[in-house]
């Protein structure tokens, strides 16, 4: 998969732009505000049908449009055209080869894509939401039941925190409702557990891999996957739960409440990791996240490097461009302030690459 | 949008209120009917107003009839020992194109979906439960569609039917997941009908 064109009208602050991608290894340069990260942006979109960066779709429009349109040519055994237009007040239409998705579930996983941006710190040091969304982003692109089952649990603790409410406030509590709600919870539950809990454990051992070749070190790393229903299934948590989610008129336990936790020596990392080791962590992760993906799909993510020299010492950016130039990896967006840094590095590699000046 | 006369402004609002019509269509709609010669605007008005003032429920089954007693509901020939469960007439409409049933209906009016404000006590369930009891009905089939929603109502009503001392069953699933009921081609929904399973 390689992307050859990316066209931008009114994204952000590109009011019409144009590239056409001609060498694996391309770099945006320019100074702050210049949109560097918003072109990285929008291949992330027509990937993920989303922003990396903006929950709100509508911000991604200029001021004073109505509209934002992200178009690619891409080349897979031939060349498709991906496209994704937002209009204010009619939503968001997403097309593959000219024809529009009805669910913009079906594109998740056609073409996978790993972003190592700044804010990626947020993943070890945020709530436990951050870390499922790591695992979700990741599963989405490789298991078309588990985005579905994943939509399909999201609705239903919904509606059973909608339930639970009613319930709370007029005292009247209709159990077998519950009992149907907790039957839908636990048949998407059981899917989504399995396939997280197999994911860890197949994902462990390439990021230890990576990690061990980053920090050049001996510490011991760790992924543990905490989840309520370790020792039971849902409906027996969600059963057992009951009198306490109805006093307080919502779901409390579930795989709503998985989390990762990262450790190093048996500690966890956010409270004793130096920073150093922090970085190594999470670049370890997001390589390993791309080799996951690759494995999974049988050709290589698109990988979006966002401003890494911001977060990265020299040394540990050095270190990351060696591996990714090598054998393996496919396309690269590295969006950078300074072109002469990037460039000298891929010189020692012998690496080509293309300039793009914002 | 700025119109030159209230009425048309009126008119093209009042169509974009249906589903799936949105302002554009409406308007052509409304294009269309000023163009119209004036006895086939009676013959709209005539069936509007009928069916907001003769239409009825069905007693029985709760689906939409000219009386008292729907056609299926009255028809002696078929089997009202057995009950199929729809969401809404649509469904009835579907399983009847398939010509492979000859049960009577039940229409429940929605699905079970709190988010949406609606429980159980807002669907046709405490008639169907009368009915089951009155008629000694042997089995009732779930034949809701294959979502989230469909499914929770039809695993709420097995539990309180099977209370009840009823067989109950479920279409067998050629339908796709996700998908209604009313989309499902006659084939593939007659066959469901005909290989349905208990309801589990
Ligand atoms: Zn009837």
């Amino acid at each position: 998969m390689k992307f050859q064109v990316l066209k931008l009208n009114t994204f952000k602050n590109h009011s019409k732009a144009q590239f056409r991608f001609e060498e694996d290894i391309v770099v945006f340069h320019g100074p702050n505000g210049a949109g560097k990260t918003n072109v990285l942006d929008a291949i992330y979109l027509l990937c993920m049908c989303r922003s990396y960066f903006q929950h709100a779709e509508l911000a991604n429009i200029q001021h004073e449009q109505d509209f934002y349109a992200v178009f690619a040519k891409v080349l897979f055994d031939e060349e498709q055209e991906v496209a994704c237009m937002v209009k204010r007040g009619e939503g968001k239409t997403f097309r593959f080869n000219k024809e529009e998705y009805q669910r913009l579930s079906d594109h998740i996983g056609k073409m996978p894509v790993v972003m190592i941006a700044p804010g990626d710190i947020r993943l070890i040091n945020e709530y436990s939401d951050e870390r499922r969304k790591f695992m979700d982003q990741l599963l989405s692109q490789t298991d078309q039941n588990y985005l579905q089952e994943l939509i399909v649990y999201g609705r239903a603790l919904e509606h059973r925190n909608k339930a639970l409410k009613q319930f709370n406030e007029s005292g009247y509590v209709d159990h077998h409702l519950l009992d149907s709600l907790d039957h839908q919870l636990n048949k998407a539950a059981t899917y989504l557990y399995g396939k997280r809990k197999a994911f860890v454990a197949e994902f462990s051992p390439l990021f230890e891999m990576h990690y061990k070749e980053l920090s050049q070190a001996k510490e011991s790393t760790g992924l543990v996957y905490e989840s309520d229903l370790a020792d039971q299934n849902m409906e027996q948590l969600l059963k057992a739960n009951r009198s306490k989610d109805l006093d307080i008129g919502r779901t409390d336990g579930g795989l709503h409440k998985d989390d990762l936790k990262f450790t190093l020596n048996g500690y966890a990392l956010k409270k004793f990791g130096s920073q150093g080791q922090i970085k190594s962590f999470l670049i370890a992760l997001k390589l390993a996240q791309f080799d996951f993906l690759k494995v999974q799909k049988g050709f290589a993510p698109v990988l979006l490097l966002d401003d890494i020299f911001e977060k990265l010492d020299e040394q540990r950016a050095t270190q990351l461009m060696a591996r990714v130039a090598g054998t393996g990896y496919g396309q690269i967006f590295i969006s950078d302030t300074h072109p002469e840094r990037v460039c000298r590095i891929f010189e020692t590699l012998d690496k080509p690459i293309q300039l793009i000046a914002l | 949008m700025n119109f030159s006369s209230k009425i048309i402004e009126q008119a093209v609002n009042e169509f974009a209120r249906f589903p799936g019509i949105g302002k554009k269509t409406a308007m052509r709609l409304v294009f269309h009917l000023i163009k119209r010669p004036a006895n086939e605007l009676e013959g709209l008005e005539e069936s509007i107003q009928r069916i907001r003032e003769e239409l009825v429920f069905c007693s029985t089954c709760g689906n939409v009839s000219d009386s008292e007693t729907c056609a299926i509901c009255a028809d002696r020939s078929r089997n009202h020992k057995l009950i199929c469960v729809v969401e809404d007439m649509r469904d009835v409409m579907a399983i009847e194109n398939t010509s492979q049933y000859r049960g009577v209906y039940h229409i429940l009016g929605g699905l079970i979906s709190p988010i949406d404000g609606v429980g159980p006590e807002d669907l046709n369930i405490d008639k169907l439960e009368q009915r089951i009891k009155d008629q000694e009905v042997d089995e009732v089939i779930m034949a809701l569609s294959a979502t989230m929603e469909g499914d929770t109502t039809g695993f709420y009503l097995s539990r309180r039917l099977k209370a009840l001392g009823t067989k109950v069953s479920t279409l067998s699933r050629g339908i796709s997941i996700g998908g209604e009921l009313e989309y499902a081609d006659e084939i593939t929904l007659g066959r469901s009908i005909a290989a349905r399973v208990p309801f589990d």
